[in-house]
């Protein structure tokens, strides 16, 4: 019997991706999306976490937008495990920031929500990640994203066959949706950043964990469909330290010193793809998203804040994530 | 506690995730094992509570609740958690419990073929969360013991808890304790959990020689307080309690522990709390076999 290999496995995706895109029709209404001549992706440094994220994150509001006054915002986080000493999830001062930022530049309120893909226990998470008492002092609502109530939403794109979900309702009622990811290397994916941050959304207490729905049905059709479904506003990466190596969870934490905010998820993801030495063309679900749902190429991001050369550099990667470089 | 699960049960009869939301299976049946010691009248036939697992049921066994009906996808873990709550409480629900336990025995987790990304054996079948996924640890626990408790058991039901317990041993991790789903991935030894381990426990509890329960005891004695949090520390007071392991700081850290579970509105995990800091043995034994 033949054994299909890790190596075997990412090796094939990108080619799989491009043929199956060559050989069909577009899974998605395309009049349904809108891709801008250029999006801006700002970088702000913050050498470590006693920068002041709420300053940081409130001129990138001012320089980004959008308008959030009035409105209802909900933040998600990428809270996967926690482990001391590791950098598994995106920290809970920048978050805290974040929220911070949202109340300062007039939100109605600010909403923090997560739904880890392996461990249930989020009040374990936010206890022992800081953030729980974060939240508290602010008076700042978590939403346990797996556990929500949920309401079937049909799909924008079909790259999973499907054409509904059921998705947490707080994340529906909410006016404008935030990714708030930590900059990762990622076994399956390459990288993990804005937008596979979207598969915490999918509610564990009716798809089961490790959010297996999705795996079954391929990451990078997930990471697809969540994104076209969900439309997001905003994303603010956590690239202060993020991790390389066997991400994203038992990976190194890599010392980067940047906080990258942009409207375009496509946009900042592949800025940060190209600072830790991967190409962004490679990485099937960043290509695929590039037809519809953001901009890819350099020529069409205008690079605001601090110069992406000034965090250049490759991360440690194993071989099979080659690939993607 | 016990005032906020009560002032928390929805209309419906049942209990939602947290307070205000709508009724799930899960916390359901939590709310009811640990209130039901105290408030038999709350399992009377004519009860709204038991109303609403009635109408959970689908004709083929298996419990899915009217929030998420229309994805089809029964989770198979809190099925057999309904299952331990029939078997234990009755409810007043005609054959409900030997049809939950019927359905729950046909459905298995995938089996795949032999892979170079961990070192197990996955041809052996327990349970997913929910169908067509891999069997993983929770899961696989709650239905084993679901099926553990059952009594008479047919030998299709014989079969199954043999196999699931060849799972979570074959998945034990090699210091003891479970993680999710693998032992090891990728070259890597993985950590195990406090949550899982306790569920792994509780499921293997009838074979306290075997020495991946002997290590997995050893584990969850030696991090019981490491995870703070209700579920974490309740789901480890009960298998300690059910080991006859000493608990009694794993009691204060959880009553500690109430302010920040109430301050997330969380209802389920209250009732977790609640069934685990039941004193009587009486009281907690609907997850002993």
């Amino acid at each position: 019997m033949y054994k299909l290999t890790r190596r075997d496995f990412l090796a094939a995706m990108p080619l799989a991706v491009a043929a199956a895109s060559a050989c069909r029709r577009a899974p998605y209404r395309a009049e349904d999306f809108h891709i801008p001549d250029r999006s801006a992706v700002a970088l702000f440094p913050a050498a470590d976490y006693t920068a002041d994220f709420a300053d940081v994150i409130f001129r990138g509001l001012q320089m980004l937008g959008p308008p959030v006054k009035g409105l209802r915002v909900f933040l998600k986080p990428n809270l996967v495990e926690y482990e001391a000493g590791t950098v598994i999830n995106t920290n809970a001062l920048v978050v805290a920031g974040a929220a911070a930022a949202f109340l300062r530049a007039g939100a109605r309120e600010v909403v923090v929500g997560e739904g880890p893909g392996h461990r249930r226990d989020i009040e374990y998470l936010l206890v022992s990640t800081g953030l729980y008492d974060y939240l508290k002092d602010m008076r700042v609502r978590f939403v346990d994203l797996n556990h929500d109530d949920v309401r079937q939403v049909p799909l924008r794109s079909h790259f999973m066959g499907l054409q509904e979900l059921a998705l947490p309702v707080e994340l529906l009622q909410s006016d404008v949706i935030v990714s708030m990811p930590k900059l990762k290397t990622h076994h399956w994916a390459g990288m993990t950043a804005s937008m596979k941050n979207f598969f915490g959304v999918v509610p564990g207490a009716v798809y089961g964990w490790p959010k297996n729905l999705l795996h079954v049905k391929g990451i990078f059709p997930s990471i697809l469909d969540l994104n076209a479904t969900v439309a997001p506003h905003l994303t603010i990466l956590d690239g202060v330290v993020a991790m390389e190596g066997d991400g994203p969870i038992m990976g190194t934490p890599r010392q980067m010193g940047f906080i990258a905010m942009g409207r375009d998820l496509v946009a900042v993801d592949s800025t940060c793809a190209r600072i830790i030495g991967f190409n962004p063309e490679k990485i099937p679900y960043l290509a695929q998203a590039s037809a519809f749902l953001g901009n890819l190429r350099e020529s069409r991001i205008e690079q605001r804040g601090e110069s992406p050369g000034r965090y250049s550099t490759r991360f440690a990667i194993s071989d099979s994530l080659r690939a993607f470089t | 506690m016990e005032q906020a699960l009560l002032a928390s049960a929805n209309a419906s009869g049942g209990w939602g995730y947290y307070a205000g939301h709508g009724s799930r299976l899960e916390p359901t049946c939590w709310a009811l094992l640990a209130l039901l010691p105290a408030h038999p009248s709350l399992g009377e036939p004519s009860s709204v509570h038991g109303d609403f697992i009635r109408r959970s049921q689908r004709r083929d066994g298996l419990f899915v609740e009217g929030a998420v009906s229309k994805e089809d996808r029964p989770n198979l873990a809190f099925n057999a958690l309904a299952a331990i709550l029939l078997e234990h409480h009755g409810i007043g629900i005609p054959d409900a419990r030997e049809r939950v336990l019927s359905a729950l025995i046909q459905h298995k987790g995938m089996k795949l073929d032999p892979s170079e990304i961990n070192q197990q054996n996955n041809s052996l079948q327990g349970w997913g969360w929910v169908d067509d996924t891999f069997s993983w640890v929770e899961p696989t626990a709650w239905c084993l013991l679901a099926l553990k408790k059952a009594t008479p058991k047919s030998a299709q039901a014989s079969a199954r808890i043999e196999e699931a317990e060849r799972l979570l041993v074959d998945r034990c991790c090699d210091v003891g304790g479970w993680n999710y789903g693998n032992s090891n991935m990728l070259g890597q030894m993985l950590h195990p959990f406090v949550s899982t381990t306790a569920g792994g426990l509780l499921a293997l509890q009838d074979r306290r020689q075997d020495p991946c329960v002997v290590r997995s005891l050893e584990f969850l004695v030696k991090h019981r307080l490491a995870e703070r949090s209700a579920m974490g520390l309740g789901l480890a007071l009960i298998a300690l309690r059910v080991f006859d392991a000493p608990f009694g700081d794993v009691r204060e850290a959880l009553l500690a522990q109430w302010e920040r579970t109430k301050f997330l509105g969380n209802a389920h995990l209250t009732a977790v709390a609640l069934y685990a800091l039941r004193d009587q043995p009486a009281q907690s034994e609907a997850l002993h076999v």
